[in-house]
């Protein structure tokens, strides 16, 4: 008790157990804690992070193709805005007729050219071969018939062979973007007559880009393939004739496609230097791109926002996980150490002591069992201190009985030597007395001393019968010899023998048979000499003129034989001693009784092993009734 | 100048600008006094103004001369890199920016539009102010633009008020035809006066200002002035939220407008050809 005591209280200086299906001892607590919030927090995190992980990428995936299609989208706005200017030129076109028309017709055209397109700042009609017929300018005079050639102009080549041109990006007066648009004045289709040339002020563009807008500070804007801006919402960038090549994304857009389309989703740097997500498409017929860029925080920001609200949830159940584990733990934990507690008070002797845990769980059930269990011992405790009582008790009772016994057989030694000597030496005596040469004896003493001799004897023989036949009867050597037989020859035979002993005394004995009683199994000579002895003891104890009478009565499944008196009765507290051996009744009359006292104590024993009983109904004064049974069967 | 100061703040409030809230604007008018520009500037500079907004390239020299580090934007300068207010259009380089007004170019275009109008027309009387930075360059321009359109230029230079009638009297001398003014604020003060005078001799005249159209002018072509004041705003907003003036390229017009006044037509009785008069963006009944 003392070393679990102090190893319970000084882990440390217990030897190590392996923590393999427990813990050290004194460590449950912060084991199972741990565990528990191990793996509730392992969960939590493999799920949150597993979570941040696919969203993250989803996120890129789906702000990868949101941004495209809005580029995709922007790239559509300016190039219809671009196309809405070639289609009003080649509508300007059909109305042309470079050869047969008025200057005035022409004009006109011309005119209702730039009003349709108030982009084109200048439109010019060249003839077939090249020269400049009519020019018209928003801001400066027309020109007619001018002799300048434009007949090796890219415009005018390119135009010549039946197909629009879109010029590169070029300022004028180094801050204003122009391109340079032509499209063939056919007569009809197939032969050129002539080409119509504008010149497109980009701020128009400018127009559409700025108008366009992705997320909160997302912009577009538009890139020739040499990396000169087109239009830009800070237009400044693009009167300042910036040009963008150095634009990881700019580059990245012109080069030819190769590897994973998908790869459109850049982070970039901007102009500013500002973390920028670019996608990109192209307008292949301008030879442009239109980027769409959204500052990378911005279009991160949904994301982070999750990504924080995940990470703060899980820091939530995490803190939660934590405390409900200790909490779980505790629980267990502290009825635990009740549980502990109370064993070592137990073990330490308290029976009487028991735990109280009230937590309406198992631990509640087990501290019942506990105290049902301390009860049991405490009980069994208490009963083994009886049991033990008791032995003792019997033991001493034994011990007694034993004393007693012993007491007995020393007193029927002592006595049976007196009696056995009493007539040894009465034989002695007597044949001493007939053998002295020198006493002279006559005839009469003679016979006297004969007849004392031979009495003598046949006292001897009787005592000495009877004490083997106890002898034998407590060695359990005794055999009856059971054979059927009327019991009315037993009463016929024990009358006749009694007969002249009751006659001495004048004492009235009756001996009533009943002839209908069929015979018994018995021990016939056994049970005559029980009912010699009864009868024997009744002549006996009874005064002269007194009555002796033997009845036998049926009874269910037995015989009841009666020996009665009317004799001075005998004390209640004597009924029960007459049957043990060497025991008289106290008579203070007679003096010490004649017989052994083995008499009763054999009758009884003969009438057990018979299967009967036998017993005594008497009162002082009024006689005594000794009653046996005998079984029928 | 009046209206042209509603559509600039009509500019700002579509930029989110509220007066009174989060921004402030004080006026002051010259009255084409131009040696009170001087001192009006030097009035808000006391006022510590943050932008100024100012028209005319008097507006900007006056200003100039007082600070070189506040911001200036100008509208209706006419060539500020002739008259010297910026290095160039794309770099400003100082704290001088704004949107110029195509001055010599122009010049040409409405003299090929009241040509077209008035074919008979040969001689046009050209008031002009040469005080101004930058307006013999637009005098230039309708020179270089004259013969080939058929048409001679009558120079009448106009520098103090007194000059005006003068003038006149020299163009009703040589018999002009038409007559044609630059923006100039003196010219501006005696709006109606010009068109009075052109009005009573039945000269078909046209201006580069819609102002004039609309105060009495036969006709005008220029660039719009409202799409050029809210350009005004835009630059003042980048300028409000940190853009160096330095860094802010002069814009052009691209917006040209031609207002024809039939009702002044009507009282003159001069006739506007329909081929012309269908290309008005503008035309007052």
């Amino acid at each position: 008790m003392q070393t679990l005591r102090s190893l319970i209280e000084n882990p440390k200086a217990a030897p190590r157990t392996k923590i393999q299906n427990g813990a050290g001892r004194g460590h449950l607590l912060r084991y199972y804690f741990l565990i528990s919030g191990l793996l509730v927090a392992g969960g939590l995190l493999t799920s949150a992070l597993v979570e941040v992980y696919y969203r993250l990428h989803e996120s890129r995936e789906t702000l990868a193709q949101l941004q495209k299609e809005a580029a995709a989208t922007a790239a559509v706005k300016i190039e219809k805005f671009i196309q809405d200017v070639e289609t009003a030129m080649r509508s300007a076109a059909k109305g042309l007729d470079v050869d047969r028309q008025s200057a005035a017709d022409s004009k006109f055209e011309l005119k209702r050219l730039l009003f349709l397109a108030p982009a084109i700042s200048e439109a010019v009609l060249i003839a077939a071969d090249g020269r400049e017929q009519l020019r018209l300018s928003r801001l400066a005079v027309a020109a007619t018939r001018s002799e300048k050639t434009l007949a090796d102009s890219p415009a005018f080549q390119h135009a010549k062979n039946g197909q629009s041109y879109f010029g590169q990006v070029y300022l004028v007066r180094g801050s204003e973007p122009y391109i340079t648009m032509a499209v063939p004045i056919e007569e009809f289709k197939g032969t050129i007559a002539g080409v119509l040339q504008s010149e497109v002020n980009l701020k128009y563009v400018w127009d559409v880009v700025s108008a366009i807008k992705a997320g909160k500070a997302g912009y577009a804007y538009a890139v020739s393939r040499s990396g000169d801006l087109i239009a830009h919402p800070e237009i400044g960038l693009v009167l300042q004739g910036r040009n963008v090549a150095e634009l990881e994304q700019v580059r990245a857009a012109f080069r030819p496609l190769t590897g994973d389309p998908r790869r459109s989703l850049t982070t970039a740097r901007n102009l500013r230097a500002q973390a920028v997500i670019s996608s990109f498409a192209l307008i292949p017929r301008l030879d442009w791109a239109v980027f769409i860029e959204r500052p990378a925080s911005e279009a991160y920001e949904a994301l982070y926002a999750s990504l924080v609200r995940t990470s703060a949830l899980l820091l939530i159940g995490l803190g939660m996980a934590i405390l409900a584990s200790y909490f779980v733990a505790r629980r267990v934990m502290g009825p635990l150490r009740i549980l502990e507690q109370g064993s070592e008070r137990i073990a330490s002797g308290d029976l009487k002591f028991r735990v109280d845990l009230k937590t309406g769980d198992e631990m509640e059930t087990l501290a019942e069992k506990f105290n049902r269990m301390a009860s049991a011992l405490q009980e069994s405790y208490a009963n083994l201190e009886e049991k033990v009582a008791e032995r003792t008790r019997e033991l001493a009772n034994a011990n007694r009985m034993l004393d007693e016994a012993s007491r007995h057989k020393s007193a029927f030694l002592a006595s049976m030597s007196h009696e056995l000597r009493t007539p040894l030496n009465a034989i002695i005596g007597f044949s001493e007395v007939l053998l002295d040469p020198s006493l002279t004896v006559s005839d009469d003493e003679r016979s006297q001393f004969m007849t004392d001799v031979w009495a003598s004897g046949k006292h001897l023989l009787s005592l000495i019968n009877e004490v083997l036949d106890l002898a034998k009867v407590e060695s359990g050597t005794m055999e009856l010899q059971f054979e059927p037989a009327f019991l009315q020859d037993v009463f016929e035979s024990v009358q006749h023998t009694m007969r002249a002993l009751a006659g001495k005394k004048s004492i009235d004995l009756r001996v009533e048979n009943d002839e209908s009683l069929e015979q018994i199994s018995m021990d016939g000579a056994r049970v005559k000499q029980v009912l010699l002895n009864l009868v024997g003891n009744a002549i006996k104890f009874t005064p002269d003129g007194g009555r002796v009478w033997v009845k036998a009565q049926r009874e269910t499944g037995r015989v009841r034989v009666e020996v009665g008196d009317s004799g001075p009765g005998i004390a209640a507290a004597e009924q029960e001693r007459i049957f043990q051996e060497f025991q008289q009744v106290e008579s203070s009359a007679k003096g010490k009784p004649e017989g052994t006292g083995l008499g009763l104590a054999l009758a009884k024993k003969f009438v057990e092993m018979h299967g009967g009983e036998i017993w005594v109904e008497s009162e002082v004064g009024r006689g005594s009734r000794f009653f046996f049974t005998l079984p029928m069967s | 100048m009046s209206a042209s100061i509603g559509w600039f703040r009509d500019g700002l409030r579509e930029l989110g600008y509220i007066e009174g809230e989060n921004i402030l604007i004080e006026e002051r008018y010259a009255d084409a006094e131009l040696d009170r520009l001087s001192s009006l500037a030097a009035e808000l500079l006391r006022l510590k103004v943050e932008v100024v907004v100012t028209a005319g390239t008097p507006g900007v020299r006056a200003w100039t001369k007082v600070t070189k580090t506040i911001p200036i934007v100008f509208v209706g300068a006419g060539d500020p890199v002739a008259s010297g207010i910026v290095a160039s259009l794309a770099r400003p380089g100082g704290n001088v920016t704004g949107i110029s007004q195509f001055g010599p170019e122009l010049g040409g275009k409405r003299l090929e539009i009241l040509k077209e109008a008035f074919p008979k027309v040969t001689r046009v009387a050209y008031l002009w102010t040469p005080d101004l930075l930058g307006s013999a360059s637009g005098l230039r321009g309708s020179e270089i633009a004259a013969p080939a359109l058929g048409v001679k230029l009558q120079s009448l230079p106009v520098r103090t008020s007194n000059d005006i009638d003068g003038a006149f009297a020299a163009a009703l001398k040589e018999r002009a035809q038409a007559l044609t003014a630059q923006t100039a604020p003196i010219l501006n003060t005696y709006k109606k006066r010009v068109i009075e005078f052109a009005a009573k001799h039945r000269l078909p005249a046209i201006y580069n200002q819609a102002e004039w159209a609309e105060a009495g002018g036969l006709m005008s072509y220029g660039p719009n002035p409202r799409d050029q004041l809210q350009r005004v705003a835009i630059f003042v907003d980048k300028i409000l939220k940190g853009a160096k003036a330095a860094d802010l390229p002069v814009e052009q017009p691209v917006k040209f407008e031609m207002v024809v006044n039939l009702k002044t037509a009507k009282q003159i009785g001069l006739t506007i050809p329909a081929n012309v008069l269908r290309w008005a963006d503008e035309v007052i009944k």
